[in-house]
């Protein structure tokens, strides 16, 4: 029955009766193969029960995974964001930094000319001499100026304030002064 | 890092610094805060130094700025412009044969905040800028330790009745 099987001729019937024989026990070594083959083709031929609600748990499982997804999107837009404005604050301040007219820009462009203190001490001294005996001339002049004495503005104030301590030194020397001129 | 964004006022004289300096026939000294700061922190025996930290307190900067030969009037006429007399008050001008000097003051709160000397003429312009808070009386002070009209006659002291 089996040659017959293979060259198509038997009835579904008999194929049957080949399926019952192959299903139980004891098979000579020697057809094996064949309850092989037809052990698959009998599962084959069978329509797999489908657990019930199969559909709707793939849907749920399909749900849980978009969610998932969804979910690590939202935190990292936020944090994205949050990342991006700080780095515009960031990029704004540096930018502003370089573009505002700021003193320590202008300390940058000019640098200590005395790397030495003293040298820059004697600089100093130097030049608040320089200032100071300008100064002094001037104000002495300004002795003769009788409304110095009477301003109110306080600029004006401290140089009559500086004058007095060129005064005293400056009496004797007009002293003798007049004396010159008198003998002219 | 904010402090240095705060819109803090370039000074006018600033803006003259920031224009000449480096340029062909100008030499500027500058002497910082930085360096005031630490000269007033040295301590010494020497009294023309104390004299010197005294009127150098409030002294926040010390700028100079020397023009050599060429274009006096322009300069001048240049300063002038970019030092406006709404902001610098013309304090005292001393003429003498040789040279003009101009004084200007910035004042701030009544107190002297920025103080300029613009010397003209004898060849060469200077601009000496002093920043800070300024105390003119020690500052005058100064050049009594040094050639001061008067101080010859200490000497002659004694002579008089």
């Amino acid at each position: 029955m089996l040659d017959r099987f293979y060259l198509g001729e038997t009835s579904l019937e008999e194929e049957n009766i080949l399926q019952d024989y192959f299903s139980s026990a004891s098979i000579p070594e020697e057809l094996l193969p064949d309850r092989d083959l037809f052990r698959a083709m009998g599962t084959a031929g069978d329509s797999v029960a489908v657990p019930e609600g199969l559909n709707q748990k793939i849907l749920d499982v399909i749900d849980q995974q978009e969610k998932k997804v969804v979910r690590t999107r939202r935190i990292s837009v936020f944090s994205l964001s949050g990342l991006a404005a700080g780095l515009l604050v960031v990029i704004a301040l540096y930018v502003g930094y370089f573009n505002a007219d700021t003193p320590p820009r202008f300390a940058q462009q000019m640098n200590d000319t005395y790397e030495d203190p003293q040298d820059a001490y004697e600089e100093a001294r130097r030049t608040l001499a320089y200032v100071s005996a300008k100064l002094n001339t001037g104000t002495n002049e300004l002795e003769h100026v009788v409304h110095v004495s009477k301003t109110t503005s306080d600029p004006l104030k401290s140089l009559s304030k500086i004058n007095k301590g060129a005064k005293e030194l400056n009496l004797l020397g007009q002293l003798q002064h007049v004396e010159r001129i008198e003998r002219q | 890092m904010f402090t240095l964004l705060a819109t803090a006022q370039t000074s006018a004289v600033d803006k003259v610094f920031d224009k000449y300096s480096g340029k062909e026939g100008y030499t500027t000294v500058y002497i910082s805060s930085f360096m005031f700061n630490m000269l007033n922190s040295l301590e010494s025996d020497d009294p023309d130094y104390n004299e010197f930290k005294k009127a150098t307190a409030g002294i926040k900067s010390i700028k100079i700025l020397t023009q050599e030969g060429g274009n006096s009037e322009a300069f001048g006429a240049e300063l002038l412009e970019m030092l406006p007399r709404s902001e610098y008050q013309e304090m005292m001008v001393v003429k003498d044969q040789d040279e003009d000097v101009l004084f200007l003051a910035r004042e701030v709160g009544g107190k002297i905040t920025e103080f300029l000397l613009i010397v003209s003429g004898s060849g060469e312009d200077v601009l000496i800028a002093i920043q800070g808070d300024i105390d003119l009386e020690s500052i005058s002070k100064i050049a009594a330790g040094l050639d001061m009209p008067g101080l010859e006659n200490l000497e002659d002291i004694e002579d008089l009745p």
